[in-house]
């Protein structure tokens, strides 16, 4: 699995690591106040280009950079129903959690399932490479567990079935 | 706990508390399918007052429910129920037997107060295929139980066998989606060699089947789903009758169950899952050292 | 359908306690223990993954439906391969996964429900944080798709159960809550039902600590040789809740039971677990010292050493002012190690003490020129005590704002678990800000009043009449009357006044009978306070069921006592006072006027100074003997008696009757 989606990740490391060159910059529409730019959208001229890899039509990663801050949506593979529910459900459960996890956005853009959000003082308190580290993990790990709990999933329903119909039959 | 059990804890529990020592009480408790219960004391603490509503109970009475419940219960069956309750049972616990097996195997008989009523159509249709079978063809009465607001039970019997649909209702997506494949597993668990015999299993998500499908009332939206179970003889011996019966009842509520199971262990998973992340996340994290600043005489800086 | 009734789950760190909505007790009350495949020290860290991804062709799939809770966890101990976890620590929910599961095996194995019909409501720990919250919702919405959520704070749901003592004349959620479990006491100030939470206080000494207590001192006296070390603690804990009592002072009890061992000494039996062996215990002084903990803790540990009366008064003082006086008044007690005998009394009194030396202190300050007015302090002790958290969950949700008031389905799909966060108030609190809905507020009290009473109908005369007579027809009568008579519907014929009773009286008596009837029968208590309702009442018929004449019978006896207030009938001499009159099958009507319901004669007790010597009918000289010596007699044989009186004109001679002043 990774073999193949290696140079996919390899590209979404580099253009991450590129794009993550952020420095404080305070809003030019409101006295003193401060806010992430990609967010706020004011003016043109502090929004970069926005950038899509693709690997296939259903798995993309959507790189929007700003001078102080990055948004970064990704969707998730879906094969059928089941990955779909499966993979709405944790992308809830994580966005649930946002608070903790510091960088991740609590609705996904539309047309995505998740988002995160990297300002200038995340990456200032926290080390870069690491940050693209933990992007990459995450975009490797979501897919497996996806297709795990689906595995998980089929096997228990096969117990379940069983269990019951030997009550049955016997 | 994989399987459910037939039996009413509550009734249990209670029953083996007031024999030991019996005390007024008026409790107010219910099962599955929405059948209420009613335990009290209303003349003397050692006549207890059990009462049941069902919302079927017109249909299971049609279908032979107060000669199952005579059967089983005798003497305890009162003629007349408790008002807004279908039927009760008065329990003398002064005439309950004294020896501890026997007092158990009282006391669980009682707990099986829901399954003995709901049993009856299930037997009566066991008998029906027994009387199909001697004569050869024809097709028995297609029994319809609505055990629930929008489910039901349909049995029928034939020469060799007995049919029973359950019609049930995903009020969730994600539950349709996890009910679907629970029952595709179902259909396909005939395939195991270990479960050759086990009754046959038939699935459709919106289409009613071919039995039911001259019902007028049926509901045709896209979260409902109809399973078939094809009982055959040999599911139905004397031996097992009981205890098929028991479980093919309880099957919606079984379903069910194992649905909610399963979204629980998805959410231990995914909490899990995003412990893991978090750990990565936190490596990440630069470490902010606390030094303590001095001035040059000594003296050190507090932080409120 | 019928609506079925809503689910109380009361999770606690010791046990928990689960049931259904109107009932007066909890269905199943078991330890928050959990029993999982695994070693025990597991929880620690991350929660585990039961199956290992890969092998997933075996019955390991369903590994974690392996599992038990409450007592067969705790049974299941010992098996190898199975762990216990305890996933409530300090009343806040620790281990996510555990409760999840635990959850799970109580409402489809104990509960036997279908959580899509039913509307929930779980308690929390003062301060919870709201996260917490949001995780439980989405436990509950997402999983098991429940209909309905209510989350309630455990310290207003006791303040709302005490309104089932016959104290409470008024039904307040302002208190002072003082709940102690096994773990930690709490004392939570409450004001409008609404916590406050910087002055609540935690005490480190609970029901454990008072079992350790006990077995300490049993150990001292060298008691516990005969008991098998594994039995010691159950042992102690039993002897604790069966023998132990509140003192209202140590020195006197030392010196009670040193001068009569025998009436105050105990003797427990007990029974080997394993080989049966029977053995027997002496329980001394310990009857009266464990709980004392409480009063003194220095007596078991220097850890820490300030007095529950002592903190009560500090957290009282560190609320803000304006709610003070409310939360003196009204200290509720919850919790099972509460349940001492006159825990509340001791209570009551210390605290009275310490407040009125601090009153005292603060009048000489001023230079006793500032006189206060007084602090009134009261403890409210009520038979749902031990469950009372439970009990307060299961009356606010038999009443029918429970249902508007509780967070839907519906609502968690579109905001999403920051729906909770919305602080619910509880069901009946709803209209007291509102100026335009006092009659809205009135209606719920009147609600409120109408299921205790049906709750007392219920329960009262089934508890009585197994020791008199089946339950008789104007107990019944009485408390339907007695709404009527509240509505100002004087009852010329009692059946079609039933008729335009309240429906939600009767729907409500109907679905709820057994909580209604507790309920209902110290509403009836505390109507007593309000005796001009009665009083009016009482000149028609409906007066002779009190009135009968029944030696032996506790409700009719009760029933005219009731009619002696001490406004109309005060400073009689101890053999013609309240009790004796009743006894006798009196009642009374008016000032000093004693009525007979049977024959309706009365006569008035008049007092010392309108009488002279001579006219007095009772001085010990004008009497004839027999007067002083006439046993009490039935109404039948009084005729009997009143013939030989005749001659004195006095129609009633009083029996029993002795002279002294």
């Amino acid at each position: 699995m990774s073999n193949v989606l290696r140079p996919y990740l390899a590209a979404v490391r580099s253009t991450l690591t590129a794009a993550l060159t952020l420095e404080n910059f305070s809003s030019q529409v409101v006295e003193r106040h401060n806010k992430p730019e990609v967010e706020a959208g004011g003016s043109k001229e502090v929004l970069l280009n926005p950038l899509i890899i693709s690997r296939n039509e259903n798995e993309r990663v959507l790189i929007e950079p700003s001078i102080n801050s990055i948004r970064l949506s990704i969707k998730i593979k879906q094969a059928d129903e089941i990955e779909r529910i499966l993979c709405h459900k944790f992308t809830r459960f994580m966005m649930q959690r946002a608070e903790s996890f510091i960088v991740l956005r609590r609705k996904p853009v539309p047309g995505y399932d998740i988002s995160f959000l990297i300002t200038n003082t995340h990456s200032e308190t926290m080390l870069k490479h690491k940050i693209v580290d933990f992007i990459i993990q995450f975009m490797e790990e979501v897919d497996r567990e996806i297709s795990e709990m689906k595995l998980s999933l089929n096997a228990r329903a096969r117990i379940v079935a069983e269990s019951y119909l030997t009550a049955i039959s016997t | 706990m994989i399987l459910l059990e037939p039996h009413n804890v509550i009734i249990q529990t209670t029953l083996g508390e007031k024999i030991i020592k019996p005390s007024s009480l008026d409790v107010a408790f219910v099962d599955y399918d929405g059948v209420r219960f009613h335990l009290s004391t209303p003349e003397r603490k050692t006549l207890l007052l059990l009462s049941m509503h069902i919302r079927c109970w017109d249909e299971l009475v049609r279908y032979g429910a107060m000669e199952v419940l005579q059967r089983e219960y005798g003497v305890l069956l009162q003629p007349q129920a408790e008002p807004e309750y279908n039927v009760s049972l008065a329990i003398d616990l002064e005439q309950a037997p004294t020896s501890l097996e026997d007092r158990d195997a009282f006391i669980l008989s009682i707990a099986l107060f829901k399954r003995n009523a709901l049993a009856a159509p299930f037997e009566s249709a066991f008998k029906n295929q027994k009387q199909l079978e001697a004569a050869g063809t024809g097709q028995g009465e297609l029994m319809q139980i609505h055990y629930r607001d929008e489910e039901a039970i349909y049995i029928q019997a034939s020469p060799d066998r007995v049919t029973v649909i359950f019609s049930t209702v995903f009020s969730d997506e994600t539950d349709r989606i996890y009910g679907k494949v629970f029952l595709q597993e179902f259909v396909d668990a005939r395939r195991q060699p270990a479960i050759q015999n086990a009754p046959q299993v038939l699935y459709s998500n919106r289409e009613p089947p071919l039995e039911i499908r001259h019902l007028s009332n049926l509901r045709n939206t896209e979260d409902t789903g109809y399973v078939t179970f094809v009982l055959f003889p040999q599911h139905f011996t004397p031996v097992n009758a009981a205890a098929t019966i028991s479980h093919v009842q309880l099957f919606r509520d079984y379903l069910h169950y194992h649905i909610k199971c399963s979204k629980a262990y998805m959410h231990s998973r995914m909490r899990f899952r995003v412990a893991e992340f978090q750990k990565v996340l936190n490596r990440a994290k630069q470490e902010v050292t606390v030094t303590e600043r001095k001035t040059v005489t000594g003296r050190t800086m507090s932080t409120r | 359908m019928s609506l079925l009734a809503p689910i109380i789950c009361d999770n606690g760190t010791g046990y928990s306690k689960v049931g259904f909505a109107g009932n007066s007790d909890p269905s199943f009350v078991f330890p928050t223990a959990i029993a999982t495949r695994g070693p025990a020290g597991q929880s620690s860290r991350a929660p585990a993954v039961p199956s290992k991804p890969g092998h997933l062709a075996s019955k390991r799939g369903v590994e974690d439906l392996d599992f038990f809770i409450g007592d067969e966890a705790l049974a299941n101990a010992r098996t190898p391969g199975y762990g216990v976890h305890y996933p409530i620590r300090h009343g806040m929910i620790d281990n996510w996964d555990h409760m999840e599961r635990y959850w799970e095996q109580t409402i489809f194995k104990y509960l036997r429900a279908e959580p899509e019909d039913h509307y929930f409501l779980l308690t929390e720990p003062p301060l919870n944080p709201p996260e917490n919250r949001e995780q439980t919702a989405e436990i509950f919405f997402e999983s098991f798709n429940i209909k309905g959520l209510y989350i309630a704070v455990q310290a207003v749901l006791a303040l709302a159960a005490s309104w089932s003592s016959n104290r409470v004349t008024d039904r307040t959620l302002t208190g002072t809550v003082i709940d102690s479990g096994d773990g930690v006491t709490h004392v939570i100030p409450c004001a409008e039902g609404y916590v406050i939470g910087s002055a609540i206080k935690h005490i480190p000494i609970a029901g454990r600590d008072i079992t350790k207590f006990v077995l300490d001192l049993m150990r001292e006296r060298g008691e516990t040789v005969t008991i098998p070390p594994e039995d010691q603690l159950r042992v102690a804990g039993k002897i604790k809740e069966n023998y132990s009592y509140v003192c209202q002072d140590i020195v006197k009890e030392f010196r009670k039971f040193d001068t009569e061992p025998y009436k105050y000494f105990e003797r427990y039996e007990g029974e080997h677990s394993v080989t049966g062996r029977k053995y027997s215990i002496d329980v001394g002084y310990e009857r009266f010292l464990a709980p004392e903990i409480f009063f003194n803790p220095e007596i078991y540990s220097s850890d820490f050493l300030t007095p529950l009366p002592e903190i009560v008064d500090d957290v009282i003082q560190q609320s803000p002012i304006d709610v003070r006086r409310g939360l003196y008044k009204n200290i509720v007690l919850s919790g099972g190690s509460t349940m001492f005998q006159h825990f509340g009394n001791r209570l009551k009194r210390d605290l009275k003490q310490l407040v009125d030396r601090r009153l005292d202190a603060s009048v000489l300050a001023s230079g006793s020129v500032l006189k206060s007015t007084g602090v009134e302090v009261d403890v409210i002790s009520h038979k749902r005590q031990r469950y009372a958290v439970w009990f307060g969950g299961s009356l606010l949700a038999s009443l029918p704002e429970f249902y508007t008031s509780c967070h839907t389905k519906a609502q968690y799909d579109e905001i999403g678990p920051m729906a909770v966060q919305s602080l619910s108030p509880t069901p009946s609190m709803n209209f007291e800000t509102d100026s335009e809905s006092i009659p809205a507020i009135r209606a719920t009290k009147r609600k409120l009043d109408d299921a205790f009473q049906s709750l007392d109908a219920a329960v009262g005369p089934k508890e009585l009449s197994t020791e008199a007579h089946p339950r008789t027809k104007p107990f019944n009568a009485r408390s339907i009357y007695s709404t009527l008579a509240k509505y100002g519907i004087k009852p010329r014929n009692v059946d079609s006044s039933k008729s335009s009773e309240d429906t939600k009286f009767a729907s409500l008596s109907k679905s709820t009978p057994n909580l209604s009837a507790i309920l209902s029968r110290a509403a009836a208590r505390t109507r007593k306070a309000f005796p001009t309702k009665l009083g009016e009442c009482s000149s028609a018929t409906p007066l002779s069921p009190l009135a009968d004449y029944r030696p032996s019978s506790i409700p009719s006896f009760l029933g005219r006592l009731e009619t002696f207030k001490l406004a109309t009938y005060a400073n009689k001499p101890a053999t013609l006072d309240a009790v004796a009159a009743s006894k006798c099958g009196w009642i009374n009507d008016g000032k000093d006027r004693l009525v007979c319901g049977l024959c309706n004669a009365s006569w008035v007790v008049a007092g010392k100074e309108g009488l002279s010597r001579e006219r007095m009918p009772w001085s010990i000289n004008n009497v004839h003997h027999s007067f002083r010596t006439t046993k009490l007699v039935a109404p039948g044989e009084r005729d009997n008696v009143m013939i030989q009186f005749i001659e004195y004109r006095y129609n009633h001679p009083l029996p029993l009757y002795r002279t002294s002043r």
